[in-house]
């Protein structure tokens, strides 16, 4: 990573600042706007980073509101439900969500799951919907209907690090070790997604707050990670 | 002088932002990008919805409301400024920063800048103007009396004030050609929530 550099919206990209590559093309990330023919400028405020063996480059800011993209995984409300398809909620305020009555694995007119308004789901973004398999191969890979246990709201870009997982040396890749150190002392089951959201099942209710608890802590007062260790060690040992 | 800002005092709002200068506090939220009614729907446009609620007092419809915000200059360049914020806290799409400033011109053509209320109760004319980080005049309202030489100084000050506000430290050296430094106040305020958003990148 070079060290990285302020933007404010509208500012210019410096040509120095973009990475290059061998075969000479740019990824634009979010954050950055080409004006053609050769100009970069911001869209909102950031810090410059750079990926040179992608060539990619994006700004990476702390606020905003989740902005679906193809892949992500994300943790959906069920609004309503009509002969199709489901609507779910994936930020408020924002038109529905479609997900498909089959959109699941294995289901078919006759088992597919039959989900109330306010159920949740976790769910990948295709296209134009979303869906709770993988239309590729059929497979669930974890996702489906979220059953029981409760959401907490994340900021998106904590959300990200969340989901970045460990490098090979055991180093969490987002700073973020609250999960793992809380797995330590009790057993719960976890799903994030992308859109901010956080859900968390475990064998008792108090467990699952507390454990929601300490991540919207984390994120909110900007932890970190040996902040993280001494704070689950401080609040688990009463659990 | 430097305003006070707080990022994000709302947490359910997409972006929110509080400001504090001389005369007002203000809070702005903003949501976006949403979906338009359909009645304002413009197929080729952009629809933006303004709300302004008075901490006090009835509330009128937008449009009357707009009116007399409009009407009253001093308020204006906080609006703008708290207004951007949000709209940067919220991470809209934005084409250009901006910064707002509010200048007064006395009976003896002594120009003010971000007066406090007295001097704004004491003053001949009262200008607020708002400038793109490009030098793009964006917004331009006047109150009061006053000769075309006046609105030509005050806009003149009124640009450098703007500058200094979005200064970044490699434009010092054109600012210093005899102005006097002013903090850049918006590019601080920015550059700390950038920095902390990134901080544990450092830390891994």
């Amino acid at each position: 990573m070079t060290t990285p550099g302020v933007l404010l919206p509208g500012e210019v990209v410096p040509q120095s600042a973009l990475p290059a590559t061998k075969k000479g093309t740019l990824t634009l990330g979010p954050g950055l706007h080409h004006v053609p023919p050769s100009t970069i400028s911001a869209t909102t405020t950031g810090s410059l980073q750079t990926d040179n063996k992608k060539g990619a480059i994006w700004l990476e800011t702390s606020h905003g509101r989740y902005q679906p993209t193809v892949g992500d995984h994300v943790i959906a409300q069920i609004h309503h439900s009509s002969t199709e398809s489901y609507s779910c909620i994936l930020t408020p305020h924002t038109p529905y969500a479609i997900l498909g009555q089959l959109a699941f694995e294995g289901a078919n007119k006759k088992t597919r799951p039959q989900l109330k308004s306010g159920d949740l789901v976790y769910a990948r973004v295709s296209k134009t919907k979303i869906e709770c398999f993988n239309s590729a191969t059929g497979k669930s890979e974890g996702m489906g209907p979220l059953k029981a246990g409760m959401t907490f709201s994340v900021t998106p870009s904590f959300a990200r690090r969340l989901m970045m997982g460990t490098s090979k040396d055991g180093q969490a890749k987002g700073g973020v070790v609250v999960l793992e150190e809380a797995g330590e002392k009790v057993r719960f089951e976890v799903a994030v997604g992308r859109n901010g959201k956080v859900w968390i099942d475990s064998s008792t209710a108090r467990e699952t707050i507390v454990i929601g608890g300490l991540l919207v802590r984390a994120d909110e007062e900007g932890w970190g990670v040996e902040m993280q260790r001494k704070m689950v060690k401080k609040v688990l040992r009463d659990v | 002088m430097v305003p006070e800002v707080s990022h994000h005092p709302l947490h359910r709002a997409d972006g929110s932002a509080s400001y504090c200068n001389n005369l007002f506090t203000i809070l702005a939220s903003v949501n976006g990008p949403i979906e338009v009614q359909r009645r304002d729907e413009l197929a080729e446009e952009a629809a933006i919805a303004v709300n302004l609620r008075p901490a006090a007092g009835i509330t009128k419809t937008p449009a009357l409301r707009m009116q007399g915000a409009v009407r009253d200059v001093g308020v204006l360049p906080g609006l703008v400024n708290a207004a951007f914020l949000a709209l940067v806290d919220g991470g809209l799409r934005l084409d250009c920063s901006v910064v707002a400033t509010l200048f007064t011109v006395t009976d003896s053509g002594v120009y003010e800048e971000e007066p406090d209320e007295k001097q704004l109760v004491g003053c001949k004319s009262v200008h607020a103007m708002a400038y793109s980080h490009r030098g793009e005049l964006l917004l331009n309202e006047s109150a009061g009396r006053f000769p075309w030489s006046e609105w030509e100084g005050v806009a003149e000050r009124a640009e450098k004030t703007c500058f200094a506000a979005m200064a970044s430290a490699t434009g010092d050296e054109e600012m210093a050609g005899g102005v006097v430094e002013k903090s850049p106040w918006l590019r601080h305020e920015l550059e700390e929530r950038a920095r902390v958003a990134v901080a544990w990148r450092e830390t891994t």
